[in-house]
């Protein structure tokens, strides 16, 4: 079904609750190869809760996720693994195993067992392994590692997974800046082909690196569009409650938050743009 | 990465080799004097003869039961410490174990062993079914492990309780004894009709847990991981617990609860699997099927006038040794 219809990922009226709190409320929006979407939003916001949703983890309350054009819990679920990856925000390992087996545990959807992947996927676990800059660590295991080190380490077995669309649930927070510019410039070239989406704390690598951002708040998508359309001064200042300075340079943007804004403060009148470029 | 293939060949072979040393040891050596190959050339020849009948009937019935029992206990912990993602999980956790003890203990309460030698293990196996679809119902829902363990210790508080309640009621103290006798567990007595219970379910079950090794891999990495990866979670969980039901339950009906092995078995190999919860399973069904096997021949020949009950030595063997593990372990993920 991959190589028929064209690369999608689609949701529409999304709401997830628990109990009487809604942790998703009408989210809507379309995706398809060659987009590298940052998803934002303050702490809380619902930017996990809609990586999950839309990897097919949790079912939603209302709404659906179309993979491909096909419901997503229509998918049997290897198939879907090999078509949509997920890096969750906590992986932390319960057994110390090698960093090697670690990484190959993204080749299960394909191989089916850990043995298999280890003994005949060794290339493309190498492959992977170089990509996240942790080929010199592999025969390590993963309890002597840093916390950084550990989630370049899950970086490269979402990497080994090879699957055409990956969500990432912050994976550059824990990483030291040369190391977040080359995972998120990884990401920039999968995107080239495929599609990204992760969610994201560093506002400024958000603007520089994706081609679109979803910046949510509350549980609700509160705007979609190009970086420059929807990191604002006012769309920061209402979601993030910080006054922050926003700059465009030759380089990109760069965003400096500069004071956290009191409740007084907020500019209540207006409503964010919701510049939805879902269709370009 | 052939040496490391080389490697763990090498591990298989040596744990079996032993366990074969094991197994040709605890057939010559007993209480009387039998020479094995008189025993198999008289079986050869057809002959029916004293050394034939002690090797065959009394010693391999219970050397295989070890090896059956043990090797059930032993994957079984091994898949429970995978699912549960906690080295210090075992079979009695989820109170599997416990079921299958109140199923035994419930048969000798009201005397429902009188019908014949099946009811008793059967019932244990009801009772580990029984505490399996409890647990169920109370966690199946859930996507969480943490629901898992919960629900294990409460079922397992309530098992014991119930267990406890069929002891006070217990009549006469021939009753008690057998109680006894079945919660300590022994291989005492054993016959080829028990081989015959405890063989098809075991390997059944064990078969059921080892198809779900990659499930248990991909969950290093916890559910959500996992269920990425393309595992439906509720259906591995289904016939993970219903492969350790089986394991446990065939063992607990013929040789009462075994402790411990579930527990230090897994432990001790982890190393020797490279940590890989997959590659654990059968190392621990060869490991917990040495450690049954040995510790059947210390209790076979510590005293042969008084038997100690098989659950005893386990005990003793393993809780210093757990504690031992426990004040030395680095506490690192293990």
């Amino acid at each position: 079904m991959t190589n028929t219809t064209p690369l999608s990922l689609h949701c529409e009226a999304l709401h997830y609750r628990v109990g009487a709190r809604a942790l998703l409320k009408n989210v809507g929006f379309s995706a398809g190869a060659g987009q590298f979407i940052g998803l934002i939003g303050p702490n809380g916001a619902g930017k996990s809760t809609l990586l999950k949703t839309l990897a097919g983890l949790w079912a939603p309350s209302a709404g659906k996720v179309l993979l491909n054009q096909q419901s997503l819990p229509e998918w049997p679920p290897r198939a879907r693994a090999k078509t949509l990856a997920l890096l969750a925000q906590q992986e932390a390992p319960a057994w110390s195993l090698s960093v090697r087996a670690l990484v190959a545990l993204g080749r299960l959807p394909h191989t089916g067992s850990l043995a298999v992947a280890l003994a005949r996927e060794g290339n493309l676990i190498d492959l992977a392994l170089t990509a996240a800059d942790v080929a010199h660590l592999a025969e390590r295991t993963v309890d002597t590692l840093s916390g950084g080190e550990l989630r370049r380490v899950q970086c490269a077995r979402l990497f080994a997974t090879v699957a055409d669309i990956w969500l990432a649930d912050e994976p550059i927070a824990a990483l030291d800046p040369l190391h977040q510019l080359h995972i998120m410039q990884l990401l920039k070239t999968k995107a080239e082909t495929g599609l990204v989406i992760a969610a994201l704390h560093d506002l400024t690598l958000a603007a520089r690196f994706c081609d679109r951002i979803l910046l949510m708040n509350d549980g609700e998508l509160i705007a979609d569009g190009t970086p420059t359309q929807v990191l604002t001064e006012d769309n920061l200042a209402r979601v993030y409650r910080i006054r922050a300075q926003v700059q465009h340079s030759a380089d990109g943007v760069s965003i400096v938050a500069q004071a956290p804004l009191t409740q007084s403060d907020l500019p209540t009148t207006t409503h964010a743009h919701n510049a939805n470029l879902s269709g370009q | 990465m052939h040496d490391l293939a080389k490697e763990i060949t090498l591990k298989y072979l040596g744990l079996s080799v032993v366990l074969v040393l094991l197994l040709a040891i605890s057939l010559t050596l007993g209480a009387v004097d039998v020479s094995v190959w008189a025993a198999l050339s008289d079986a050869w020849a057809g002959d029916v003869s004293a050394s034939r009948s002690i090797v065959f009937d009394v010693r391999l019935p219970r050397a295989l039961l070890a090896v059956i029992v043990g090797a059930g206990l032993g994957m079984s912990g091994a898949a429970m410490q995978g699912l549960l993602r906690n080295p210090l999980a075992e079979p009695g956790v989820l109170g599997v174990s416990a079921g299958a003890a109140l199923g035994a203990v419930i048969t000798l309460y009201f005397g429902f062993t009188a019908w014949g030698w099946l009811v008793l293990p059967a019932a244990a196996m009801v009772g580990s079914f029984v505490a399996l679809f409890a647990i169920y119902a109370l966690a199946g829902r859930s996507q969480s492990v943490l629901v898992l363990i919960l629900a294990g210790v409460a079922l397992n508080s309530l098992f014991g309780a119930l267990v406890a309640v069929a002891l006070n009621f217990a009549d006469n103290m021939f009753a008690l004894q057998e109680i006894i006798f079945w919660l300590m567990g022994s291989l005492a007595n054993r016959s080829m009709d028990h081989v015959m219970i405890a063989l098809p379910t075991c390997v059944l079950g064990m078969a059921l847990i080892y198809s779900r090794h990659a499930y248990l891999d991909a969950l290093t990495l916890g559910d959500d991981t996992a269920n990425s990866l393309g595992f439906s979670a509720g259906r591995e969980r289904a016939m993970l617990l219903a492969g350790i039901a089986l394991a446990v339950g065939g063992g607990v009906a013929v040789a009462g609860s075994i402790g411990f092995v579930g527990l230090i078995v897994p432990h001790l190999l982890r190393p020797w699997a490279q940590h890989q919860p997959g590659k654990l399973l059968l190392l621990s069904a060869l490991g917990g099927a040495l450690l049954v096997l040995g510790a059947d021949l210390l209790v076979r020949h510590l005293d042969v006038a008084r038997e100690l009950k098989l659950g005893v030595v386990t005990a003793l063997l393993g809780a210093p040794f757990f504690i031992y593990l426990l004040i030395t372990g680095k506490r690192r993920l293990i």
